[in-house]
């Protein structure tokens, strides 16, 4: 079947580059899980309907609007702290964990779209493919991205996260 | 100094290889006439670094994609050439019946209209059989059934 086929391409190719995208909005391995499977599914039956053209701007529209309507999105204020106490909850550090939860409490600061974009930024999305998949303007996207760099740097810097101090 | 120092945006734009020739040209110019952009750029370069090297910590090359789900939760048909041993199964549920029907109705046309050409006047049976249950919480057309079809 050749529309499976063209799918299962799409969805290898796509797969872990939305992975990384959603794990850093929601860090949460079973939410991110979620999302992935419900773009997926809209991606196959929409693709059933129409050829997308673009499967990979379409793919991050619907998942940052899927991520952003995920509840570990905004879990904004569990905050600092949560990550403070993680290691005593447990019992066992969890490095990687505990920088997915520094990614997304520093990202949960800025607004939605600078958010978005700064998450794109890091994935080496180029300029055109951020102002179609974020919608905003093209001309605007150095001044928004210099901007979101800052206030990114005062973050991670104010919340005094290690890779800063090395 | 000759020209107006860089703007945020165009700093930017320039460490990330954005900007047109003639752009890049034109800062370039700028940045070995003026020691205050330059280091204005030095610093947004180190900036974009540090958060990048944060960011992309999530990055993990060992991502295991989950099973694809499309493969088992749409209706498959599988012609198969061969007898093997049969399990029939039949629902409660009419309209699946009915779905299935017009599914062994269609086959057999398309069979009959790909074989009839080099076999006149022989009759060809096919027989089918069906796996799967009616799962009550998805609509019809999501039903996972596989059909399978088989040629005498």
């Amino acid at each position: 079947m050749p529309v499976v086929d063209q799918f299962e391409s799409t969805y290898h190719q796509f797969y872990p580059m939305l992975w990384a995208v959603a794990m850093k909005l929601l860090a949460d391995e079973d939410a991110v899980a979620d999302v992935l499977q419900d773009v997926f599914e809209a991606y196959f039956s929409q693709s059933q309907k129409s050829p997308i053209r673009q499967p990979k701007s379409w793919l991050l529209r619907v998942a940052l609007n899927k991520c952003a309507d995920n509840a570990a999105y905004n879990k904004r204020l569990t905050d600092m702290s949560a990550l403070n106490t993680f290691e005593d909850e447990t019992g066992t550090p969890d490095a990687k964990y505990d920088d997915r939860k520094m990614i997304q409490q520093a990202l949960s600061q800025l607004p939605p779209k600078e958010r978005q974009l700064a998450v794109l930024y890091s994935e080496g999305f180029s300029y055109k493919e951020m102002s179609e998949i974020v919608d905003i303007r093209f001309s605007s996207v150095g001044k928004t991205l210099s901007r979101v760099i800052n206030k990114l740097y005062d973050i991670l810097k104010s919340n005094g996260y290690e890779t800063f101090e090395r | 100094m000759a020209m107006k120092h860089l703007r945020d945006s165009e700093i930017q734009a320039f460490i990330d290889g954005e900007l047109s020739p003639r752009q890049a040209n034109r800062v370039e110019q700028h940045l070995q006439e003026c020691p205050a952009c330059a280091a204005r750029v030095e610093e947004q370069r180190a900036k974009i670094d540090k958060v990048f090297s944060v960011l992309n910590l999530v990055n993990n090359p060992e991502i295991k994609h989950p099973h694809l789900p499309i493969r088992d939760t749409k209706t498959r048909v599988e012609t198969l050439s061969v007898l093997s041993p049969s399990r029939k199964k039949w629902f409660g549920n009419i309209a699946s019946v009915a779905a299935v029907a017009i599914l062994v109705l269609s086959l057999t046309f398309i069979i009959r209209q790909n074989t009839i050409k080099e076999m006149p006047g022989k009759q060809i049976i096919v027989r089918y059989e069906i796996e799967g249950e009616f799962d009550a919480n998805c609509p019809i057309t999501e039903q996972n059934y596989i059909f399978r079809v088989y040629q005498q």
